[in-house]
């Protein structure tokens, strides 16, 4: 049925068809319903049955619990925000409605941008954006205006990755670089106690509308103790009822995520174990460092990790193989040096409660760095060997 | 004996392999040469159409160097020389009469022969041609003394043809050919069997000049070349080391040892298209068709080698050189839907994206499909698992596509070819036609070299 549909159009949209130019939107919708039987020409007779879209398929199967729970979640806080109790099926709905026009803004103006350059460039539309679309709205708070939201994927989409030229080519990870865009061209956006909780009029005292970051910030005597008054323990923490940006509450289905990925290879373990780790290291230190126990510099690492977007950035940002190092042993210090900027930023700087954006956006300018430096090595090892040898 | 023990690579579990047995085809009604079998040769034809020739008569040299010639393989008429794209010659065509009359070979087939004459004789004959060179996989030049010179006596690809069936009854003649081959460099002589296989590595124990080591791992552990990187490296574009199949080693050894131009072989059959799925025992250049009997499958593609590094022959075309082996898989002709987002039971992949990962018994009908658009490069990850060596082959092929001569040489150019970063090109994502960019590099090294 579908096939009909598909050889009925062709005509059109081939050389003399009047829908010419448009020849890449026909290719994506086709190659996105079919495997098409293009055969192998030189070389290997066979391929291997993966490529980029079932990669980015893969992590957009990974996000899905993210995106599901952030949904409940977003629910779930609005019916607390207002002193009700949150009920599973419509706190779904209530989300539901938050974050479908989330997802039909972006990926509405995404595809059409990659669309447009598809068309000029004559090339195919390649399937990056899928995986861009799905993060976006998961990094952001729930209240973001949609034109806002609009403005940031298009300037992702064009400055974060079209001049570069297209996927597989650009230094920053697009999704990030549409925050970063919110960030610092709307800031009031992204901070402040307001943004996490989609509200309708004013909220219940017994609500706290903070972020748990926020709420370990503003601590005047030990964190830990101020986290669990305001109702943050680290089990709820872990599993994420709290506000925060939509998708990146919940460690449990970051986790979720975080084993399809390793599992099936996709994303690279040694990045997120790296990031992790140098984390961990960044804590250590400053526990070790700390003046009072009072002070942020004494959170423990259990809290650091289950608060914020460490663990999203670290599965899903850091990840990224086209903005992190490309090299095994580069991966390990990519990842390890986002960890401890990330630490290192939310304990030292007081501007910023949150590290994490900054920290892998840093790192991607490093990268190529690293790499460089990763195959001098490698380039080295290798003479030194066929000397020896 | 040294042990090598490869965890990186791959295995594709294509359905179809050859089984053990060997039967006699007898003798093709046609053969062919093809110089593209013969990398960095520029051919420079010696017969002409209508010329009667015996199995033995050189057919086309080397226009650069002009000395090792390329000889018929079986007696008869040359019927045709095809041409191909800028008049290159494609194919030269031999239409056999059946008597089999050979050329005499050239005196001086004494195993205590010199160096000179021995190298000589394989000139003359044509067994020259076995030898290949690295860096660069081009044919070797008689004029080089090679530090060492490795021979490969198995093969990890898929539907390889079996050690032993090609061994069967040669293996008097692969001793004698290696210690022929000792004699031609400076160093040793290192043959390189499958981890388990004691009975062809004995075959190399007491000859002074060779040794014998086993390699256990996926595809491809096979390859000479990363044997060679595992053995004693490649150091630059000076360090020539020599190389000889299994096939070359046994017919130099039958030459010295029965004094006669053979150019019988074995050749293993199989693939999921494929008719039959056996080694066959006829001689080299052999038509394919005569080799599977019965008629053409349209929907099929008949590959000279194995599914990795073959050539694309046809029906009607003919076996390769060097390889022993004909590959049938099926054209890919339908379109799927869903494609890439189904489960994956049935799809072959180095990838854990799919289920069949799970369950690694299974073998698969695999076709020409490309599976995917070409893409830009994305470093997944996935090239550097495949590849049992110390390369990087992204970075590698990075620096080939942006011309970077110094970066090519610091990634190891020299010491890979298309046969070992073939399974990069099968698992790339992005579709990238790997051979062919490294060949590239190869080439542009050589000319500025």
């Amino acid at each position: 049925m579908i096939g009909k549909i598909f050889n009925a159009l062709k005509p059109h949209f081939e050389e003399g068809g009047r829908m010419r130019a448009a020849w890449p939107i026909y290719d994506a919708l086709l190659t996105f319903f079919y495997r098409l039987p293009r055969p192998t020409t030189g070389g290997a007779h066979i391929r291997d049955a993966y490529d980029l879209k079932r990669m980015m398929m893969t992590v957009v199967i990974a996000l899905v619990p993210c995106a599901f729970f952030g949904m409940y979640n977003l629910g779930h806080q609005h019916f607390l925000s207002q002193g009700l109790t949150p009920e599973f099926l419509p706190s779904m709905i209530e989300g539901l409605k938050v974050l479908a026009p989330l997802y039909a803004v972006t990926y509405a103006v995404g595809l059409s941008i990659e669309l447009a350059f598809a068309i000029v460039r004559k090339h195919e539309m390649s399937e990056g954006f899928f995986v861009t679309g799905m993060l976006i709205p998961l990094i952001m708070p729930p209240t973001i205006p949609l034109w806002q939201l609009a403005l940031a994927t298009a300037f992702a989409v064009v400055l974060g990755k079209e001049v570069f030229g297209g996927t597989g080519m650009n230094i920053f990870n697009p999704a990030l670089v549409a925050r970063a865009f919110i960030f610092f061209a709307y800031p009031k956006s992204l901070s402040g106690h307001d943004v996490w909780t989609l509200t309708s009029g004013a909220p219940v005292d017994a609500f706290t509308m903070a972020t748990p970051l926020a709420v370990a910030h503003e601590a005047a005597a030990g964190a830990m103790g101020h986290l669990a008054d305001k109702g943050y323990g680290l089990w709820k923490l872990f599993i994420g009822l709290h506000p925060g940006c939509i998708g990146e509450t919940s460690e449990a289905a970051i986790l979720l995520g975080a084993s399809i990925l390793i599992a099936t290879g996709v994303g690279s373990w040694r990045i997120i174990f790296s990031v992790f780790a140098g984390g961990a290291a960044a804590v250590f230190l400053f526990n070790a460092l700390a003046p009072s126990p009072a002070s942020i510099m004494a959170l423990p690492l259990q809290y650091h990790l289950t608060m914020g977007s460490f663990a999203f950035g670290a599965v899903f940002m850091a990840t990224d193989p086209v903005s992190a190092a490309s090299t095994n042993g580069g991966k390990y210090v990519y990842g390890f040096c986002i960890g401890v900027l990330i630490i290192l930023v939310r304990v030292l700087n007081p501007a910023y409660e949150e590290g994490t954006m900054l920290a892998i956006l840093c790192m991607n300018v490093f990268a190529p760095l690293i790499d460089y430096t990763s195959l001098r090595i490698h380039m080295r090892r290798r003479r030194f060997r066929a000397k020896a040898g | 004996m040294a042990d090598f023990t490869l965890k990186k690579g791959f295995t594709i579990r294509l359905d179809g392999a050859p089984s053990s047995e060997c039967k006699d085809r007898g003798m093709p009604s046609r053969a062919a040469l093809v110089p593209a079998d013969f990398p960095g040769i520029t051919p420079s034809l010696l017969v002409r159409e209508g010329d009667r020739v015996k199995a033995g008569t050189p057919v086309f040299t080397d226009k650069t160097s002009g000395a090792p010639v390329f000889t018929a393989p079986l007696s008869g008429r040359i019927e045709r020389i095809n041409r191909g794209d800028r008049r290159r010659i494609a194919e030269i065509i031999i239409a056999g009469d059946g008597k089999g009359t050979a050329e005499k070979p050239p005196p001086g087939l004494a195993r205590a022969a010199s160096r000179e004459v021995i190298v000589e004789v394989l000139v003359k004959t044509g067994l020259f041609a076995f030898l290949r060179q690295r860096p660069f996989a081009v044919q070797a030049r008689p004029a080089d003394l090679p530090r060492d010179i490795f021979v490969s006596a198995f093969d990890a690809s898929p539907l390889a043809p079996d050690t032993g069936t090609v061994l069967s009854g040669n293996e008097e003649y692969l001793t004698q050919g290696l210690s022929i081959l000792s004699r031609l460099t400076s160093g040793k002589v290192h043959l390189s069997v499958q981890h388990g296989d004691g009975k062809t590595a004995r075959l190399a124990s007491g000859i002074p000049g060779v040794r014998a080591h086993s390699f256990k791992g996926p595809h491809p552990s096979g390859t000479v070349g990363v044997q060679i990187h595992h053995i004693a490296p490649v150091r630059g574009p000076r360090d020539i080391v020599w190389y000889c199949t299994l096939e070359g080693t046994v017919r130099i050894g039958r030459l010295f040892a029965t004094g006669r131009l053979s150019y019988d072989t074995v050749i293993a059959v199989g693939g999921p298209a494929s008719p039959i799925r056996t080694h066959l025992r006829t001689v080299q250049g052999a038509e394919i068709g005569h080799l599977l009997g019965g008629e053409e499958d349209p929907g099929a593609r008949y590959i000279a080698g194995n599914v990795l590094t073959g050539r694309n022959a046809g029906f009607r075309g003919f076996t390769g050189f060097f390889d022993n082996q004909v590959s049938v898989i099926r054209e890919t002709a339908r379109p799927e839907l869903f494609g890439w987002i189904r489960p994956g039971l049935r799809k072959e992949s180095a990838s854990n994206s799919f289920l069949s990962r799970l369950f690694p018994g299974g073998l698969f009908d695999l076709d020409t499909n490309m599976n995917g658009g070409l893409r830009p490069f994305v470093a997944t990850g996935n090239y550097e698992k495949v590849l049992p060596m110390d390369i990087y082959p992204v970075h590698l092929i990075k620096s080939i596509l942006a011309g970077d001569i110094e970066e090519m040489e610091g990634l190891g150019i020299y010491e890979i070819a298309e046969e070992e970063i073939a399974i990069c090109e099968y698992v790339c994502p992005s579709k990238i036609d790997m051979q062919k960019v490294l060949r590239d590099g190869i080439n542009m090294i050589m000319r500025e070299g």
